[in-house]
């Protein structure tokens, strides 16, 4: 029979498609052990230090194959959702202290006490520790960590008649500020995330207040309804509904904020110093004006903190390989390295006692050093709550109707805590705030120890 | 025959109109002038500013192509739209001939189905579709990228409709001359709704070419990278250079200009076809 060409067409067209083989993560070459490792947006930058890195633990553990994978940040949930609902998640894998509880409560990742080859707690500093902490389990090793800075625009500043110097720092400062600010100039001083990725609930706690209360079973429950913290958010709403805030304020994402700022648009943010190099890259004006300082703190004193995390996950064939190499990632050697390349500071007290963390030649040595110097009093404010992430979902939904659609704050707030009771009914307090509250379970985060001075 | 009360349309609604089409023209056009001018600036220029032409600089294309390494996911682009397209094309119109033409029990609500998954998102069925591609062993291929979207709801539809257009009379003619079912399909069918499955192509081609959430999440290894990732991975979270990521997309968006271009004529007679009943 005559082959009709449309179909060998077809099957040359399938040929190279079918070329690319898939991968195995679960062994390598013969008696050795296949580690699959996923990262968040190092690629292409750091492409040279994480290859590096991974030969030299290859070298150190030869039975050891790891490969490494790269994924976009905003990719990684999903990915990582998929894959691990398709039994190929990674072994080791970086997430964000901002979402690692939800793989928490998923039951994705696995308790690293007994494989950790040590005391975590002689290597890393107490309060980035105390992040991958959940129901007294340790579930991820703190890689990288940023102490948040303030960002000052001096132009836009001395445009409306503002010395840098004299603004304050405090948040009710700030608010005063950004009221006089527009109402001198038309224009926003900052454009704080109130809505979409809402910082109030850290804020909250900053300002040592309790958004969750134990009950005398055992049990927690919203605290919202406290009347200090219900003030608090009807102060930040109700300066966005003066217009002395941007739509951005309740809509916006983290990029947002920087865009804002980078285009001249906002005079203060306040993020990590990392971003600077990207205002260098977008809007050299701006950064030539910009002024670094200690990002501004709440009642408690103690600067934000991001953390990266590393964690192994429930699907891992090789959880001791696993748990090696993340701990050979976060060591206090290979992170001094890798914040020599880039404007991060490492959880390790000892990479910080490297001068390399007190130089101030550059504007870029200046956030890092500015930064560093904060870590004295830094703290991460998220609760170690596997539940936290589904409650700050639930936030940010209700608050943005708020500040959008004038929704009485009390109320909202009621809501919200109706909603909370809901996902945490019948859960019980987790280790760290076991003896109190989850202010109490933040404040003990601080970081002071070993931190430069 | 010229109509003997000639309607004229007053000047001010037509000045009114010119003006509003070309706001709409201006909105529309705007972020990819914005898109180029970021693209050809130097590092002197802010973001959201354009270059004077003393600013400009063809720097950022090679330094987009060579910092994202995107000759490797330029060509799998290029592999994974082509056969996306051709497969598209091939297998819409194959289940749409038996839908169009020929009666048995269940075509509506075969039909009903197909058109009913025009209205399930790509997000809702991402982890069943990513463990249907782990299963096929098919995880960080192109071809896990290609055949979970071999052919859509849309193709079929759209292919149906023009094959319903053209006369019975014409495949009932070829069937008396002895033409088998597959013989009506390919010279007859085929040729006549030719603009309609060259407007689907396009289509294809475009989907493909920019598709992001699939291809992010289906592969692993950064030599299967399409475009669209590799571009992605651009904007990383320590520094983002946006001029790079910008000439980038610029770059990766000549080859549907290209296209459209070429098929401009076949895309405005596909999107009528079908239309009217014959």
């Amino acid at each position: 029979m005559r082959r009709r060409p449309s179909f060998v067409l077809s099957v040359l067209m399938l040929l190279p498609l079918l070329s690319f083989p898939a991968c195995d993560t679960a062994e390598g070459r013969s008696g050795r052990v296949r580690v699959e490792l996923w990262t968040l947006a190092l690629r292409p930058r750091f492409d040279e230090y994480m290859t590096d890195l991974v030969a030299r633990f290859e070298q150190q553990n030869p039975t050891i194959d790891v490969v490494w994978v790269d994924v976009p940040f905003d990719a990684m949930q999903r990915k990582f959702l998929a894959s691990a609902a398709a039994g190929r998640a990674p072994d080791v894998v970086n997430l964000s202290d901002g979402f690692y509880a939800r793989f928490v409560s998923l039951g994705g990742l696995i308790d690293l006490s007994s494989e950790f080859e040590g005391d975590p707690t002689q290597v890393y500093f107490d309060g980035a520790l105390r992040v991958g902490r959940i129901d007294d389990k340790l579930y991820a090793l703190p890689w990288y960590l940023a102490a948040n800075i303030g960002f000052l625009n001096t132009r836009l500043l001395a445009d409306a008649g503002i010395d840098p110097a004299s603004l304050p720092n405090d948040w009710p400062g700030l608010r005063r500020a950004a009221k006089s600010y527009f109402e001198r100039t038309g224009k926003h001083l900052m454009a704080p995330q109130l809505g979409h990725e809402s910082q109030l609930p850290l804020w909250i706690i900053a300002d040592n207040l309790a958004p969750l209360r134990r009950t005398a079973d055992g049990t927690i429950e919203s605290n919202l309804d406290d009347p200090r913290i219900v003030r608090l958010v009807q102060e930040w709403v109700d300066l966005y509904r003066s217009g002395a805030l941007p739509a951005e304020s309740a809509v916006g994402d983290h990029g947002s904020m920087i865009d804002l700022y980078q285009r001249g648009r906002t005079a203060f943010m306040v993020t990590g110093p990392n971003f600077l190099q990207r205002i260098h890259d977008a809007s050299p004006d701006v950064f030539a004006n910009t002024l670094n300082r200690p990002s501004p703190v709440g009642a408690d004193g103690q600067h934000e903190i991001s953390t990266m995390l590393l964690c192994v996950t429930a699907q891992s064939k090789h959880p001791r390989q696993a748990t090696r190499l993340a701990q050979f990632i976060t060591s206090a050697e290979n992170q001094l390295a890798f914040a020599k390349i880039v404007s991060i500071l490492p959880s390790t007290p000892e990479s910080l006692l490297d001068p390399h963390f007190r130089q101030t030649a550059t504007k870029l040595d200046q956030s890092r050093a500015i930064s560093a110097a904060s870590m004295r009093n830094a703290t991460s404010h998220i609760p170690a709550l596997a539940a936290w992430p589904e409650l700050t979902s639930v936030f940010e939904e209700r608050i943005k109707s708020a500040l959008l659609d004038g929704a009485d704050v009390g109320a909202t707030l009621n809501m919200i805590g109706r909603e909370w009771n809901g996902i945490l009914a019948g859960m019980l307090a987790p280790g760290p705030f076991g003896s109190d509250d989850v202010a109490d379970a933040a404040h003990s985060r601080s970081i002071s120890r070993d931190a430069p001075r | 025959m010229h109509s003997a009360t000639t309607h004229t349309t007053p000047r001010h609604l037509v000045v009114l109109n010119v003006l509003a089409a070309l706001l709409l023209a201006i909105i529309a056009v705007l972020p990819m002038v914005w898109l180029a001018g970021v693209a050809v600036s130097d590092a002197t220029v802010a973001v959201n500013r354009l270059p004077t032409p003393a600013q400009m600089t063809t720097t950022n294309f090679s330094g987009a192509w060579q910092a994202g390494g995107l000759l490797r996911p330029f060509i799998n682009s290029l592999i994974v739209t082509c056969i996306h397209a051709l497969l598209n094309v091939f297998l819409a119109a194959a289940a749409a001939f038996p839908l169009a033409r020929t009666r048995f029990r269940g075509r509506d609500t075969v039909f009903v189905i197909i058109l009913a998954t025009l209205m399930i998102p790509e997000q809702v069925i991402l982890v069943p579709l990513f463990r249907t591609v782990v299963k096929m062993n098919l995880y960080d291929t192109l071809a896990g990228v290609v055949i979970p979207f071999a052919v859509s709801g849309f193709g079929i539809y759209l292919c149906r409709q023009a094959m319903r257009s053209i006369p019975r009379e014409m495949d009932e003619a070829a069937a008396i001359d002895g033409a088998s079912s597959w013989q009506v399909f390919r010279h007859v069918m085929l040729p006549l709704t030719a603009p309609t499955l060259a407007t689907l192509g396009v289509f294809s081609v475009i989907a493909s070419w920019s598709n992001l959430l699939w291809p992010l999440v289906v592969l692993q290894s950064s030599s299967n990278y399409t475009l669209p990732v590799a571009l992605d991975q651009l904007l990383g979270m320590f520094s983002a250079n946006i001029r790079f990521a910008y000439a980038g997309s610029v770059l990766a968006v000549i080859p549907m200009i290209a296209i459209y271009l070429l098929m401009q004529r076949w895309l405005e007679r596909g999107l009528l076809a079908g239309a009217v009943k014959g």
